[in-house]
């Protein structure tokens, strides 16, 4: 292996996740220097930062801190300014909440100086000096934070940078002013890819003026507080109206956020907005290229037929005795929480009989249902995999986290691959599971894990 | 030259030791590298070209080559350039099934892959060498792969705890 080119070598790594990467970090000389060498693979590598650890990253910093594109700051660091200075082609920086938790932070403060000097030596157009040059390679900030004060000193601070290509904002509450240095912020990128907007009680003039942005989104997620909204949406929203259809044609994944799943008003409201958006504003044929995300209950797709040019879809799921699904001709990829009907092949079969160009199907389980559910599937899995004719891929997730996959269920074209949020808490249920799929003699990859975890 | 055109005309290849295959011109030009040398001999030279000689690939590997070009003809080949947005969701089970094979000889199919300029062919073989380095140990990839251990105790402690950076803790 050693022998392949070095070229080569790097694709292989390139496909690695972080801990496989971390583990090759400790292979033997050559694959550490490929991986320190590389641009991309150390990008993969985020440089976590928090009081117990970061000490021991200083040396480590100071050595290749050039390579880092990634910290992650997650608690508040004294000497974070100082480790800055090493890291010059920094593009991702995520201060997350317990950063900020000093509300008089010196340190912080300095750190955010430092980069605003930056930003005023490069827009007097002097020779660079081999400093910190940050603002001209940060691409993609993420901030949450809870308290007002963090809010204005951080805006009024991070002003002048200009190159985000992503921007994710979470913010509990918020003042007037506060409200103002970050629309004026937004507004300031000229490469935004990507938006974020959570907990953020943004109205419609928030997005006055946005559809003059240069800024192309591939992607855009909004919370729910901006969907409380009542009828007469194209009066109630000019501005964002204006704003979605400036980006529509480029817009790939449309996140609408997961809202108050208890609070009918705003159930409600958010399928008007939803429908209105859709309906009036998004055009047919520009929706082929889009994935929508839509998570909450009762999805009205008894409205949807507006949407016929719809690719991929992620809801929750929608009750089938209150809600005529139409023919969703054009829909390949869908993603659905688990559903009682499922229980049953009538019922498996009345839930999805209109979406009949189905590739991908990924159902999301969030019980004690989940076993039964698998052993249904597998028992079923000729009935099952008869109400898709073009089905290729079918995933269930009983969380998160990836642990094995079980392939070849009906024949060679569709592959099933079986995930959940935490294998140390799951199990003993996954013991059961490796019997039973091990008993009909099915490839489990990753099983060797599992039999270390749990100590089979 | 039109290489589109609708007949498929037989072509032949030479491995580094000297043994010769043949197959169509529709399969080879899978082949980036034999493409762009048939698209600079020009008008007629397909039929008069004789074989083409692979110095950098030997006879069993070529012979692998081609049986992957030859099921895979017909197939829209993704540019080195989709390549780079792929994901591993869906192989098709015949090139999983066509994987199966031993190290050493995948070793060599990578590297033709990546000498022929076969984007598909090494985007598969290497992420099936990637999916086999997946959660393992740094002992068990370097047994796996037979890579030599050339830390010293020294070292090994030093580079640990300098990956204490990506480490979550």
């Amino acid at each position: 292996m050693e022998n392949l080119p070095k070229e080569v070598l790097l694709i292989i790594l390139d496909y690695l996740d972080n801990s496989s990467l971390k583990s090759c970090l400790l292979v033997s000389h050559q694959f550490r220097n490929l991986i320190l060498n590389s641009a991309i693979l150390m990008r993969k590598l985020p440089l976590i930062l928090n009081e117990s650890q970061g000490i021991n990253k200083i040396e480590f910093i100071k050595k290749h801190g050039n390579l880092v594109k990634t910290i992650i700051v997650k608690d508040h660091l004294f000497y974070l300014s100082d480790l800055l200075k090493f890291t010059l082609n920094l593009n991702k920086l995520v201060l997350v909440d317990k950063s900020f938790q000093y509300q008089v932070n010196q340190q912080l403060m300095k750190i955010i100086d430092m980069m605003n000097e930056e930003v005023l030596k490069s827009l007097q157009i002097q020779p660079l000096p081999k400093i910190i040059n940050f603002s001209d390679h940060l691409q993609h900030l993420t901030i949450i934070i809870n308290n007002e004060f963090s809010t204005q000193e951080i805006f009024m601070k991070f002003y002048n940078i200009n190159s985000l290509k992503i921007f994710k904002l979470f913010i509990k509450s918020i003042r007037q002013e506060n409200f103002l240095l970050i629309k004026k912020f937004i507004s300031n990128q000229k490469n935004l890819q990507e938006l974020s907007i959570s907990n953020l009680p943004i109205d419609d003039k928030f997005f006055e003026n946005y559809h003059e942005m240069k800024f192309k989104l591939k992607k855009l997620t909004l919370g729910w507080d901006f969907m409380k909204a009542t009828r007469n949406l194209e009066q109630k929203f000019p501005n964002f109206y204006k704003f979605l259809n400036s980006q529509q044609e480029y817009l790939e994944v449309m996140n609408l956020g997961h809202c108050g799943a208890y609070d009918e008003t705003i159930e409600e409201s958010k399928h008007r907005f939803m429908e209105w958006m859709l309906r009036a504003h998004f055009k047919s044929n520009l929706q082929k290229n889009l994935k929508l995300i839509y998570d909450t209950e009762n999805f009205p797709l008894n409205e949807s037929k507006k949407f016929k040019n719809l690719k991929k879809l992620r809801y929750w799921f929608c009750d089938s005795f209150n809600c005529s699904i139409p023919n969703q001709e054009k829909l390949i990829e869908l993603d659905v929480l688990y559903h009682e009907n499922f229980t049953t092949i009538d019922g498996l079969k009345n839930y999805f009989r209109n979406f009949v160009s189905l590739e991908k199907l990924f159902i999301r389980c969030f019980d004690d249902v989940n076993d039964n559910f698998l052993i249904f599937i597998y028992e079923n899995r000729f009935e099952f995999f008869k109400i898709f004719k073009k089905l290729k891929g079918l995933k269930i997730s009983t969380y998160g986290y990836v642990i094995f996959t079980f392939t070849k269920l009906q024949n060679d074209e569709i592959k099933v691959e079986i995930s959940t949020m935490n294998y140390e808490s799951c199990a003993h249920r996954i013991v059961g599971l490796i019997s039973y799929f091990n008993a009909i003699k099915t490839n489990i990859v990753e099983k060797e894990k599992f039999e270390k975890i749990l100590d089979i | 030259m039109d290489i589109d055109r609708p007949s498929d005309p037989q072509v032949s290849v030479v491995s580094s030791d000297g043994t010769m295959f043949h197959t169509t011109l529709k399969s080879i030009l899978l082949s980036g590298t034999i493409k762009d040398m048939i698209e600079h001999i020009g008008e007629g030279g397909v039929e008069n070209m004789g074989a083409i000689p692979l110095q950098n690939v030997d006879s069993k590997t070529l012979e692998i080559v081609i049986k992957w070009i030859e099921h895979h003809k017909d197939n829209i080949q993704p540019t080195s350039e989709e390549i780079k947005d792929k994901t591993a969701d869906f192989i098709d089970p015949w090139d999983e099934n066509f994987l199966e094979m031993d190290l050493d000889k995948l070793y060599n199919l990578i590297t033709a892959a990546n000498y022929l300029n076969i984007p598909q062919l090494l985007w598969l073989s290497t992420r099936k060498i990637a999916m086999l380095i997946k959660n393992r140990t740094p002992q068990e990839i370097r047994s796996l792969f037979n890579i030599e251990d050339d830390w010293t105790p020294q070292e090994i402690e030093a580079v640990q705890k300098e990956n204490q950076w990506c480490e979550e803790k």
